[in-house]
């Protein structure tokens, strides 16, 4: 049986410190659109998009976290479970990437055992203040088994390219991993079954 | 500020010194990540994790500055600023200023922290200052000091209102005990206050020009009485065993909300709080948004979880939950809602009378009438129809007309007798004629020229009106 019309639903969460531009990618990625200033996130923004690969098509069900400290521990709600993940950095903070390492280290720990995490050096339109080298980014990612791009929401270089390169990473067998609950398969030819209902 | 006096005290002690104390000694130092692992991210663990967690202050790089952010008390304009407001702990470390950067006006907030606990110094409480023009408002709300320097006039009770408005926002970021607990643990509050002086700004802004806060009430929209049931129904029919509560809003207007369990009702207060979050947030418009919030009035130390999601342009959806992970839950809901709404085609109605919700005292009928204010005192839901002439001309008018409400919602209900049931102003600029009942409030606004006859006559005509009429309040 091939993957021809089928739809994979994948969770996907976005972490990082504050003002690194999360949901500037996000907006980018969902709605093409960038905001010179785009506000802080309170708690956390829930967005969904598709990518078409070839063969099959991807629906990310994005949960784009806000950075401030007092949210973070409400962070493990967002990655439990999440098949994806993108811890975004901003390319110009040496703090902003020691915060992602710690972020891909606790995802490590305790997130989803497979799950694919892609660090995201981000604002590379403002490369002339670059404090993170490329090279020392690449090799970290090299060596934790991350996708790595850097990217920048202002310009889109590389934001489409990050969310189909995770795309192409996602396992696509019907899960059954348990405790997943989302990140499944679902077959078009079989949305009139009745969706059950979670109340009443 | 020579000649200050410390009033309604016990104490009348005169300052003429405010010196620079050394309060401002609360150590900031770097804290180790010692605990690195949570259980499952409860939001209850959220105090000993945040004292234990911070170390980074994020770098709030790509945000526009604050506007006055550049002004102190070496710049003159600083002090052409009508009202201030400032935050900060019992031992005056800088929390928060309205207008410049609250680290340069550290000496400034140390002056006001050493005159509070002058006073506190003698087991007794500053409420207000008076010095000239300028009226200094305190309040201590442990661990905190909330401080408004103004010359607008306004009566210290709408003042000491205000400023406990900005208390319950502040509670609403992090909860009472996780504020002591901070405090306890000698950190900075702001590293976890990021981004939250924007909402601070706004709701100093809404207390400063709200009708319905003034009133301690809750704004409705108009709309056909028989589509807010319908709207009723759908809220109340669509639930689940976390939901607690279901709000469709449209800016700070209430179109109707639904309580699910036995618990108490949400009050003005914290309505105000979510209401300000969704006005300042316009990302919100973006997405489905699940954020943790504090409702002082409802429980001041722990958080619920908000679902916020915009159904159309201007129509926003709230379910206040009590669990972390319901999100899903009331996205389902959300769905469920937005259906139900379709079906029954009340949607081209609600938003029609969205886009049509503000009128004029002539849509009264009401002879003769300026402006008015109704809160029904039961609901604490009112109306109040946008400004015509004399008062839509000028900014300057409005702002006066709100003032002059403000003394006079003071006098009425703040008096030291009972509240009066009527009260009857007449000034140089207008006749300003109120009833009080157990059932409602009602201010309305006259011409000064016009006769006590024909102010009388219109005034039971309006309250017949508003009785009559039921669209314009819920019912």
């Amino acid at each position: 049986m091939n993957n021809n019309n089928k739809i994979f639903q994948f969770k996907l969460v976005l972490l990082g410190e504050a003002a690194v531009g999360k949901s500037s990618l996000v907006l980018r990625f969902v709605r093409g659109h960038f905001l010179d200033y785009q506000e802080s996130t309170i708690g956390a923004a829930f967005l969904a998009q598709t990518v078409c690969l070839n063969d099959t098509t991807v629906k990310f069900e994005i949960w784009d976290t806000a950075g401030q400290e007092r949210y973070h521990t409400l962070a493990p709600m967002y990655y439990r479970g999440a098949q994806a993940a993108i811890v975004v950095y901003d390319i110009r903070s040496e703090d902003s990437f020691e915060r992602a390492i710690k972020w891909v280290k606790e995802l490590q720990r305790q997130g989803s055992p497979n799950i694919v995490i892609a660090l995201a050096g981000n604002k590379l339109d403002l490369a002339a203040k670059r404090k993170v080298e490329t090279a020392e980014a690449q090799q970290y990612a090299e060596e934790n088994g991350l996708l790595f791009m850097e990217t920048s929401a202002k310009t889109s270089q590389n934001v489409n390219e990050l969310f189909v390169e995770i795309a192409k990473k996602l396992p696509k067998t019907p899960t059954t991993r348990p405790g997943s609950g989302r990140g499944v398969q679902i077959n078009p030819i079989d949305n009139g079954a009745p969706k059950k209902k979670c109340c009443n | 500020m020579e000649d200050t006096k410390i009033a309604e005290n016990k104490t009348t002690t005169t300052t003429t010194t405010m010196t620079n104390n050394d309060s401002n000694s609360s150590s900031n130092s770097e804290i180790d990540n010692s605990v690195d692992n949570l259980g499952g991210g409860d939001i209850e663990d959220l105090s000993n994790y945040i004292l234990s967690k911070i170390d980074e202050s994020s770098t709030a790089t790509g945000r526009p500055a604050r506007k006055y952010s550049e002004q102190d008390t070496s710049t003159p304009e600083w002090f052409d600023h009508k009202k201030h407001f400032f935050i900060l702990s019992f031992s005056g470390k800088p929390i928060y200023s309205r207008y410049g950067d609250e680290v340069a006006l550290n000496t400034f907030m140390a002056s006001l922290s050493a005159m509070s606990s002058f006073v506190e110094s003698s087991n007794d409480e500053l409420r207000y200052i008076t010095a000239g023009n300028y009226q200094f408002v305190f309040i201590q709300k442990n661990p905190l000091n909330l401080v408004c320097i103004a010359n607008t006039g306004e009566p210290y009770q709408m003042i000491k209102q205000q400023l406990e408005y900005i208390h319950a926002l502040i509670i609403s970021v992090l909860t009472q005990s996780n504020i002591k607990a901070v405090f306890e643990a000698k950190y900075d509050l702001r590293d976890l206050l990021g981004g939250t002086d924007k909402y601070l700004d706004n709701f100093i802004h809404q207390t400063n020009s709200d009708f319905s806060i003034l009133l301690n009430s809750v704004n409705c929209l108009r709309l056909n009485n028989n589509i807010r049931n319908s709207i009723t129904n759908i809220l109340s029919n669509r639930k689940c065993d976390s939901l607690l509560f279901s709000y469709l809003i449209s800016g700070n207007k209430l179109i109707s909300s639904v309580k699910h369990k036995k618990t108490p009702s949400l009050k003005s207060q914290d309505i105000h709080i979510v209401m300000n979050y969704v006005l300042s947030t316009s990302s919100f418009r973006e997405s489905e948004s699940w954020i943790p919030i504090c409702l002082p009035n409802y429980n001041n130390t722990g958080f619920l979880h908000l679902y916020i999601c915009y159904l159309y342009a201007d129509v926003c959806l709230l379910l206040f939950s009590n669990q972390a992970e319901s999100f899903y839950q009331l996205s389902e809901i959300k769905t469920m809602i937005s259906k139900d709404l379709e079906q029954e085609s009340i949607v081209d109605e609600l938003n029609r009378s969205v886009a049509l919700h503000d009128y004029t005292t002539s849509f009264t009928d009401v002879p003769n009438l300026l402006h008015f204010l109704y809160k029904n005192r039961s609901s604490n839901y009112s109306t109040y129809p946008i400004f015509s002439p004399p008062y839509s001309i000028h900014k300057k008018e409005k702002k006066r007309l709100f003032r002059l409400y403000q003394h006079i919602i003071n006098h009425v209900n703040n008096s030291s007798n009972k509240p009066h049931k009527y009260y009857y102003h007449t000034s140089a600029t207008e006749t300003i004629i109120v009833a009080i009942s157990n059932h409602h409030e009602l201010y309305a606004t006259f011409s000064p020229l016009e006769t006590k006859k024909n102010v009388f006559e219109s005034f039971t005509l309006l309250l017949q009106w508003i009785t009559k009429d039921n669209s314009i309040i819920i019912q």
